[in-house]
């Protein structure tokens, strides 16, 4: 299974990628949201998405929308890993079409339970 | 029957300086248990409001730091400060790479950066009082406060290989 992991931080990424390739994901990397939107254009929907909230260039909100305004990407499963913690904020993101959210800090076990929610885990 | 329209918003109070640093403790904690591998220990308390001098940087050693602003009910930033050493520490612990694996200060400094992110996020949650403390991005290059800003506390943690200092500054203009 392809994951693709959207985060500006390469710290981040490194982390989520050692994560999912135990996992047997094939990892692939974007810093920023509308790098991530290029590389679906080019490779084609992966079967999960982590996207991070906070970004330069386009943020991991305005990326959910804008990949779920297109027929293409609205069956792909999406999650955001994100520093805010409000209730609110969570809302935000499941609102533009997020199906999971994941808080940071994180460990493993937070993450694969999440994959399990997706329904990507066992 | 008229019904009657009742103010029920509460002014709560936001916390002062000591709860603030007792917030940045348990998040800082909570990160960093998460996060690492190794246990990292809090070895110094500062209560003390003031200037930042690099503290917690080894002799000889070159200072690494990284900032995340917040904006909101409260407006300040959480530094996170060390040595080039204890920052290479931190970045193979969360990255969770062999000791002996030399990273690149550019690999160092977003690990920095990513850490000062998350404490401030896990701070925020703790500390906006339900009205959300808005955060900027991870700076790690030279960063300067501004003038009116006052440190208001720092705690001081010790990892595998150096000390590790973070603190917490706020707009004395609120």
């Amino acid at each position: 299974m392809k994951a693709l992991v959207i985060d500006d931080s390469r710290a981040m990424r490194s982390i989520l990628r050692g994560i999912l390739g135990q996992r047997g994901f094939d990892v692939a990397e974007a810093e920023h949201g509308r790098a991530g939107l290029q590389w679906i254009e080019t490779q084609g929907n992966p079967e999960l998405i982590l996207v991070d909230w906070h970004m330069p260039t386009m943020t991991g909100i305005e990326f959910v929308h804008e990949l779920r305004g297109q027929p293409s990407g609205r069956d792909v499963r999406i999650m955001v890993v994100s520093v805010e913690t409000e209730m609110q904020r969570i809302g935000e993101a499941l609102a533009a079409g997020a199906d999971e959210y994941l808080m940071k800090p994180f460990d493993a076990d937070a993450l694969l339970d999440k994959l399990v929610l997706l329904g990507l885990g066992e | 029957m008229t019904e009657s329209i009742v103010d029920q918003s509460v002014d709560v109070a936001l916390p002062g300086p000591a709860e603030l640093l007792e917030l940045l403790r348990v998040s800082v904690d909570e990160v960093f248990e998460t996060m690492l591998d190794s246990v990292a220990v809090l070895i110094e308390t500062q209560n003390s409001a003031g200037r930042s001098a690099d503290e917690a940087a080894e002799p000889g050693g070159q200072s690494v730091e990284a900032v995340v602003e917040f904006r909101g009910p409260l407006d300040g930033a959480v530094v996170i400060r060390c040595s080039d050493k204890s920052a290479a520490d931190l970045a193979r612990e969360m990255l969770m790479v062999p000791a002996t694996e030399v990273l690149k200060i550019e690999q160092v400094k977003d690990a920095l950066g990513e850490c000062a992110n998350m404490v401030s996020g896990s701070l925020a949650g703790r500390a906006g009082n339900g009205e959300g403390l808005r955060l900027g991005l991870p700076q790690t290059e030279v960063y300067q406060q501004a003038d009116d800003w006052f440190r208001c506390g720092r705690l001081v943690y010790c990892l595998s290989q150096g000390r590790v200092g973070v603190e917490i500054w706020l707009d004395s203009v609120q």
